[in-house]
């Protein structure tokens, strides 16, 4: 069992946001917004087993979902954020940093 | 020095006269530090702080490696930017309610004539609302053609009084032939019409090594109104003025400075020199000056989890930061913690985006990222790691400054149109970001900031970027100055008497009310009514309007105060003479404007119009030769002096000859106030100058506190409430301290009943009661 840190990026804005990990619901939390000073809305970490996951995000007032499909075993860490309207996602095998 | 949140802050020279001297200002320490010397690449640069005993292992990695660069930036050439010449920085011009400008009368005459034609400077600068006919100008000009990083801007604030104001800027060229710089005006923010040019052409006349003469000729043309030509005199080469303080988490390092040679992997002509923080603004233009504190702060107040929420920092801004004050002020606070409840992913945070005055304060986590080991092979591990942290510093104090990250520019309303710069080696990008990465980065990065936040820095209007005013990222700066007290505050200039009719030769005492009209409460600087903010224009029928010029102004720092709804701030203002003579002199009638520049507009009293009744005898207007003089008018401004000796035989004389009038009562109460109470005199004893103790004399006060005093609702009318209170609870204290209670209590008693049949705040009456009580026992 491992753990796949997850962040919010850019472009939340006070939004709803659910993710889920597979079938399981990692976070569904109301008013997420973009930290600008740091570009960052939420991290948060997910405990996954090894092979792949599936990686869902909804903003259900937005009309925005998206999703992705994760490598545990080379992936530290998915990176998502809005960008022209539509849900990004940047798996590496770095954890992110911020400042 | 750290000041404890509720704590009774140490004893700071509250009060100073204009005229006291200062300390040198830290404009004279040279500008920049690029251009001197040798290569100074040694241990000695890297050498820790007072906090930085945790870090001294790292310093001796770094210096052990630093031989080996020295010897390789000896072959460097040496072609960091010099700049011999630079006249970029701050001119400024003045003009009073008489249209005089700041700069002579010969300078002011030569503008006007530049062309051959007449011009009309006030016209130029746009009409004042209707209503209001003094106008007071500033102008500050912003020049930004050379020196480090010029953005080629030429930019402006006009400050009018009763008349708002206007930021404006133009991007400009050089003129080869001419040395001109020439643009159009393409930005403006606030009252356009105060300047309703469009183009304008700058020409710079005197010495670079003589900076006082340096001027600004700037003509203005185009915009359908007539060209104009203003002259502007040089101040200082420093953009903006900032200061900023470091506190430290007990055990934990903190990194100031960094030597640009300490990591191979940079630009080939950087230069070797020692960057601190404060270096790497002041070189940039915006002179940053380090207030001290250097506080330890307890990790304790992280919590129990040792780790820092941005509420645990704010509250540590609050107790530990000596210039901690809710309110716009160009000051910085920089914490360097441990870790943040985020873990080490965040290597710092510009955390205060909580409240109103926000921006003021950011940390840099020592146990995150940033301290990560270099990547293997690393030629300077160590100098890796101090450049990383170095960097985020710098980050994050960028960020207190409203900067938004290189990739974020066209994010929330820029001030601005802007572009992002994903690959823009400047301190608000991320190093690890860019193509390449960290190496890529590093190996071009000259450590400043990308043109267009030098723009910004340099030239957007200062509510934007000023810590605590515009609210994080709010057009990063653009737009929206804080609203608190914007419409919230009502200023009042009023007479505590029936009639506004004075008596010939009667000083003329003012009081001035800022009170809260709105619904909140709000926060306003406690020393407001005494500062240079407070304007008053004083206007006799037919002539024209003067400024009133105290003869003192009190130099204070920003004392936050809230103001509750409802509530109201005072003071007195006398307004008879100043540094201006005796413009409340003259039989007549007079229009007197007051107004308080606050950071969000000046606040408009409404005109108060007063009449000076004629001379009533030939013996007032044979006074009034004697009584229009400095030396009296200072007497009778400052209650009284022990060493005008001239001004005590004027009033001496009035007292004798005209005990019922009223400037027979204030120059009663000058006199009485002098004689009740001892005091320091300097006097030349044996060829020694020295202070010498001259004793309170009762018996002489008491008469002339009788003549002042005797008819307390006629001297309420004519010393106001405020002043009245000052004079005699100081007179009596004094008093009663000699030993005469009994005379003490009774005038302090007949002052309490006084202001209370006049209706004075039941505060004020009952603290007055309460000395009378002591006075008693």
């Amino acid at each position: 069992m491992g753990a796949l840190a997850i962040a919010l990026e850019a472009g939340f804005d006070d939004d709803h946001v659910i993710v889920q990990v597979d079938d399981r619901v990692v976070l569904d939390e109301d008013g997420v917004s973009t930290r600008y000073q740091i570009g960052l809305a939420r991290m948060l970490e997910a405990p996954v087993t090894e092979g792949s996951v599936q990686v869902a995000v909804r903003l259900p007032e937005r009309g925005l979902t998206g999703a992705t499909t994760v490598e545990v075993d080379d992936t530290h860490s998915l990176r998502i954020w809005i960008e022209n309207g539509e849900l990004v996602f940047h798996a590496s095998d770095t954890p992110p940093f911020y400042a | 020095m750290a000041i404890k949140k509720g704590a009774r802050q140490p004893a700071r020279p509250r009060k100073r006269p204009a005229v006291a001297r200062t300390a040198p200002p830290a404009a004279d320490k040279p500008e920049t530090t690029e251009t001197a010397g040798p290569p100074q690449a040694s241990p000695e640069s890297l050498a820790p702080t007072v906090h930085d005993a945790t870090f001294e292992e790292l310093v001796r990695h770094v210096a052990a490696e630093l031989p080996q660069l020295e010897d390789e930036q000896a072959l460097q050439p040496f072609p960091w930017p010099r700049v011999p010449v630079r006249r970029s920085g701050i001119y400024t011009r003045r003009l009073g309610p008489l249209g005089r400008s700041s700069l002579g009368a010969d300078e002011e005459t030569t503008a006007a004539n530049e062309d051959g034609q007449p011009e009309d400077v006030e016209a130029a600068l746009g009409a004042a609302p209707a209503g209001f006919l003094p106008a007071r100008t500033s102008e500050e000009l912003r020049v930004d053609v050379d020196g480090l990083y010029p953005t080629m801007t030429i930019s402006g604030t006009i400050y009018r009084l009763f008349g708002g104001r206007l930021t404006w800027i133009a991007r400009v060229t050089k003129n080869p032939s001419t040395g001109d710089y020439a643009g159009p005006i393409s930005y403006r923010d606030g009252t356009s019409g105060l300047e309703p040019h469009t183009q304008i052409r700058c020409k710079i006349t005197g010495s670079w090594w003589q900076p006082t003469s340096l001027r600004a000729h700037v003509t203005f043309t185009g915009g359908g109104v007539r060209k104009q030509t203003r002259i502007y005199k040089y101040q200082r080469a420093n953009f903006r003025d900032v200061g900023i303080e470091y506190d430290t988490v007990e055990g934990t390092p903190s990194v100031t400075s960094y030597n640009l040679h300490a990591h191979p992997n940079r630009p080939a002509d950087l230069p070797s020199t020692t960057l601190s923080i404060e270096d790497v603004f002041t070189r940039l233009g915006l002179r940053m000056t380090n207030t001290n504190g250097n506080n330890p702060i307890p990790i304790s107040e992280a919590g129990a989890n040792a780790r820092w929420s941005d509420l645990e920092m704010h509250d540590a801004m609050q107790r530990h930061w000596s210039r901690w004050a809710d309110v716009p002020q160009w000051q910085v606070w920089t914490l360097f913690a441990g870790q943040h409840d985020m873990g080490p992913s965040l290597g710092g945070i510009m955390f205060d985006d909580i409240g109103t005055a926000q921006r003021q304060g950011c940390a840099v986590f020592m146990n995150s990222f940033i301290s990560n080991p270099a990547p293997a092979g690393d030629p300077a591990p160590a100098a890796y790691v101090q450049r990383m942290r170095f960097w985020t510093a710098v980050h994050e104090i960028g960020h207190t400054f409203n900067l938004a990250h290189s990739w974020q520019k066209s994010l929330g309303t820029p001030w601005i149109p802007l572009s992002p710069e994903p690959e823009a080696r400047s301190y608000m990008n991320y190093v690890f970001n860019v193509a390449g990465g960290a190496n890529a980065f590093f190996a071009d990065f000259y450590h400043r900031f990308s043109d267009e936040e030098l723009l910004f820095l340099r030239h957007a209007p200062e509510r934007f970027v000023q810590h605590g005013n515009a609210p994080w990222f709010d057009h990063h700066g653009f737009e929206q100055a804080r609203a608190s007290g914007e419409g919230a505050l009502g200023l009042e200039l009023r007479f505590r008497r029936e009639t506004r009719m004075f008596q010939a030769l009667e000083p003329i005492v003012a009081e001035i009310k800022l009170k809260n009209t709105s619904a909140v409460p709000v926060v306003v600087d406690r020393n407001a009514l005494l500062s240079e903010d407070v304007v008053i224009v004083i206007e006799r029928q037919g002539r024209e309007p003067r400024q009133w010029l105290p003869y003192q102004r009190y130099c204070t720092i920003a004392e936050p105060h809230v103001l509750e709804p409802g509530k109201s701030i005072y003071a007195q203002l006398y307004l008879s003479a100043g540094l201006n003579g005796f413009d409340l002199a003259e039989p007549g009638r007079y229009h007197i404007y007051a107004a308080l520049r606050t950071d969000v507009g000046d606040v408009l009293a409404a005109p108060v119009e007063i009449r000076i009744s004629p001379f009533a005898s030939r013996e007032q207007e044979f006074l009034a030769d004697e009584l229009l003089d400095e030396e009296v008018g200072r007497t009778l401004a400052f209650g009284g002096s022990r060493v005008l000796d001239q001004a005590r035989i004027t009033l001496e004389n009035v007292v004798d000859r005209m005990p019922d009038s009223r400037i027979g009562m204030h120059a009663a109460a000058a006199l009485g106030a002098v004689a009740a109470k001892p005091g320091l005199v300097l006097e030349e004893v044996n060829g020694v100058m020295r202070l010498e103790i001259e004793q309170a004399r009762p018996a002489q006060a008491e008469p002339l506190l009788d003549v002042a005093y005797q008819d307390l609702d006629t001297a309420a009318d004519t010393f106001g409430h405020i002043r009245l209170t000052e004079q005699v609870t100081g007179a009596t204290v004094a008093l009663a301290e000699e030993g005469d209670e009994q005379y003490a209590t009774e005038l302090t008693v007949r002052l309490a009943d006084t202001l209370e049949h006049r209706g004075v705040l039941a505060e004020v009456v009952s603290d007055v009661r309460g000395m009378a009580q002591t006075m008693s026992e």
